[in-house]
C-alpha cells in the first residue's frame, strides 16, 4: 500500500544519549501501526520529531500529500499540522478556558482558516459546528458541550484532545498513549473511536503501553528499545517474539 | 449560559446612562466622566492583549501618548483638522504597534512585559527630548477641541468610544477572538492545531495598540494640552490597573475599571498628595478581596459565567 508518512533513518540526541537512534518506518494509507517499547525507548521522542515539536539531529521525515511527497523536517508546527499531522498528547493538551465545543470550534477554525471571518460571530457558523456536533458526537462528549474543560474529567479530557486531532481530517494522526490514566470503561470507548477511524482509513501511528490495545488495533505493531527498532511485523508475531520479552523484562 | 455585562447588549443601557452625564453635571463632571470613558477604552485595548490573549504588556502608555501626542502636533503644529490629525494619529500608532510588537512577540511573560515598558520608556524620552516637535517636558498647549465645549465634545467622545467598544466585541466574537482566546489558554496546543501563534499574537498586539491609541487621540483635545506623562510608565501600570480593577475577564470590565479608576484618583487626589498610596492600597484590596474584579464580582455574584 502506498505510504503516507516515511520516516527515514531519524537520530535525537539529548546530550551523549541517542533518545531516537536511526528509525526508520513507514505509515502505509488505511493503517494503524502500534508503536510500543518501555520506557525511555524513544517513542514520545519519535511522535515529537514527526509532529515538528522537535527537531532531529538527523534524519528527515516525509509526508504524502495531493500531487507528490514533501519534506516536513524541521518545519514549524502549525505548518505540519495544516498539511495534515494531527496529534493527540499523552497528558491531555486542551484549551482550558474554552467550553468542550469552543475547543472543536477553534480547531476547525484553524484548520479552515476560518479566522479571517472577523465579520462572523465564531458560534454562528453553522458549518463548523456541524462538523463539530459530529466530532463530538464520535467521542461521546456532545451532552457536555457547554461544560468548560477545565471542568472535566481526565478521561473527558483526553477525548476531547483526541477529538481536537481529529478535526483536520488528518492525512496520518499520531496518538501518544490514548489509554493511559483511563477507567476500563473509558479504554473501551477509545478502543471503539480507533475503530471507527480505522473503518474511515485514517492512517495512524499509536504509541501505547496497554499491549492488548496496541495488538488488538493496530495492523503492524513496532517495538522500540533504547532508541532504535527492536521488532516489526504483524501483532501476532511480533506477541510471540522472545527480543520484546527481554526489552521489557531483561530476562 | 448567562452572559451578563459580557454581551453587547450592555452596551447599550451603559451608553444611555453615560449621555445623560453632561445634561445634568457641569463642566467639571463632563470631563471627569470623559476622561474616565477613554480610561475605559484604554483598558478595554490593553485587556484585548491581557485578558484574551494572555499577554501582559507594560508599555500601553506609549500608544495612549502617541495617540495624544500625534494629534495635538496635527492640530497645533500642523494645521490639520481634527479628523485628519485623527486618522494620522491612528495610522502612527498601528505602525508604532507593528514595530514594538514585532519585536517585543519574540518572548512571552515577564521578558514580554519588560520589553513593552523599555519600547514605551523610549517613546517617552523621544517626547521629553524632541523639544521643536513635541515641545518637551512641557508639552503642547491650545489644542482645539471640535465643536468647542466640553459639554459637546463629550458626545463625540461617547459616540466614538462606544463605537471603537462595539467593534472591538465585534471582533473579540468572531472566530479571530476565539483564536485569541486559545492562545491564551495553551499557545502550544494552538500551534499544534494549525495557529501561527506569533501571527494571532502580533494582530492581537495591533489591535490592542490601535485601541488605546484612539482613547488617547480623543484625550488630548478633551483637555486641550498634552505632556510627556500620558506616555511615562506610570500610566501603563494605571492601564493595567483599572483592568484588573474592573475585572480582566469580563469584556466591558476594563471600562468600568478605568471610568471607576477616574474617580478614586479624584477623590484620592483631594486628599492627600500621596494619591498613589491610596490607589495603590485599593488595588491591593480589591486584589485580595475581588479577584475577578468589580464586574467580574458582579457577574459572578449575580450566577453569571465570565466570558
Amino acid at each position: 500500500m502506498k505510504p503516507v508518512l516515511i520516516v527515514e533513518n531519524v537520530r535525537k540526541y539529548y546530550g551523549r544519549v541517542a533518545a531516537v537512534d536511526g528509525v526508520s518506518l513507514t505509515v502505509p494509507e488505511a493503517t494503524t501501526i502500534g508503536l510500543i517499547g518501555p520506557n525511555g525507548a524513544g517513542k514520545t521522542t519519535l511522535l515529537d520529531v514527526i509532529s515538528g515539536i522537535t527537531r532531529p539531529d538527523s534524519g528527515s521525515v516525509k509526508l504524502a500529500v495531493e500531487g507528490g511527497v514533501v519534506e516536513i523536517t524541521g518545519k514549524p508546527i502549525s505548518v505540519i499540522t495544516m498539511l495534515g499531522v494531527a496529534r493527540a498528547f499523552q497528558i491531555p493538551n486542551v484549551f482550558d478556558g474554552l467550553s468542550v465545543i469552543d475547543n472543536i470550534r477553534t480547531a476547525i477554525i484553524a484548520s479552515k482558516r476560518l479566522y479571517k471571518s472577523i465579520s462572523r460571530n465564531y458560534d454562528s457558523l453553522t458549518e463548523v459546528d456541524e462538523d463539530a456536533k459530529g466530532i463530538l458526537e464520535l467521542v461521546g462528549l456532545y451532552e457536555k458541550k457547554d461544560v468548560k474543560a477545565s471542568n472535566l474529567s481526565h478521561g473527558e479530557r483526553k477525548l476531547l484532545d483526541i477529538a481536537i486531532a481529529l478535526v483536520a481530517r488528518p492525512r496520518v494522526l499520531l496518538l501518544d498513549e490514548p489509554t493511559s490514566g483511563l477507567s476500563a470503561l473509558e479504554k473501551g470507548r477509545i478502543t471503539s473511536i480507533i475503530e471507527s477511524l480505522k473503518k474511515e482509513r485514517i492512517p495512524m501511528l499509536i504509541v501505547e503501553h496497554d499491549l492488548d490495545v496496541v495488538f488488538s488495533v493496530s495492523d503492524r505493531v513496532i517495538a522500540m528499545h533504547e532508541g532504535k527498532i527492536l521488532v516489526e511485523g504483524d501483532p501476532e508475531s511480533v506477541k510471540a517474539d522472545q527480543r520484546l520479552r527481554y526489552a521489557y523484562f531483561g530476562e | 449560559m448567562a452572559r451578563i455585562m459580557t454581551g453587547v447588549n450592555w452596551l447599550i443601557p451603559v451608553f444611555a446612562l453615560l449621555a445623560v452625564v453632561p445634561l445634568v453635571a457641569g463642566p467639571f463632571y463632563s470631563r471627569l466622566v470623559a476622561t474616565g470613558i477613554l480610561y475605559g477604552v484604554a483598558a478595554v485595548g490593553f485587556n484585548v492583549l491581557f485578558g484574551y490573549t494572555g499577554l501582559l504588556s507594560f508599555g500601553h502608555a506609549m500608544f495612549w501618548g502617541t495617540g495624544a501626542y500625534v494629534v495635538a502636533i496635527g492640530t497645533v503644529k500642523l494645521s490639520l483638522g481634527f479628523p485628519q490629525s485623527f486618522l494620522l494619529a491612528l495610522g502612527v500608532v498601528l505602525l508604532l504597534a507593528l514595530v514594538t510588537g514585532y519585536l517585543s512577540l519574540r518572548h512571552t511573560k515577564i521578558y514580554f512585559a519588560m520589553l513593552t515598558l523599555a519600547f514605551s520608556q523610549l517613546v517617552y524620552a523621544v517626547a521629553l527630548k524632541w523639544r521643536s516637535v513635541t515641545g518637551a517636558d512641557e508639552g503642547i498647549y491650545g489644542i482645539p477641541r471640535p465643536l468647542g465645549d466640553i459639554e459637546d465634545y463629550y458626545y463625540v467622545v461617547l459616540v466614538v468610544s462606544f463605537a471603537t467598544l462595539f467593534l472591538t466585541w465585534k471582533l473579540l466574537r468572531s472566530p479571530l477572538g476565539l483564536a485569541f482566546r486559545s492562545v491564551r489558554d495553551n499557545p502550544y496546543r494552538a500551534e499544534v492545531v494549525g495557529y501561527s501563534v506569533n501571527r494571532v499574537r502580533l494582530v492581537s498586539f495591533l489591535v490592542s495598540g490601535l485601541v488605546t491609541g484612539i482613547a488617547g487621540a480623543l484625550y488630548s483635545p478633551l483637555q486641550s494640552s498634552i505632556n510627556p506623562d500620558s506616555l511615562y510608565w506610570t500610566f501603563s501600570a494605571a492601564i493595567v490597573f483599572m483592568a484588573i480593577l474592573g475585572g480582566s475577564r469580563v469584556f466591558l470590565g476594563p471600562f468600568i475599571g478605568g471610568l471607576v479608576y477616574v474617580f478614586i484618583q479624584d477623590i484620592a487626589m483631594g486628599l492627600t498628595e500621596y494619591w498613589l498610596l491610596i490607589t495603590g492600597l485599593i488595588l491591593g484590596a480589591v486584589i485580595f478581596i475581588l479577584p475577578s474584579g468589580i464586574v467580574g464580582f458582579i457577574v459572578k455574584l449575580a450566577g453569571g459565567d465570565e466570558e
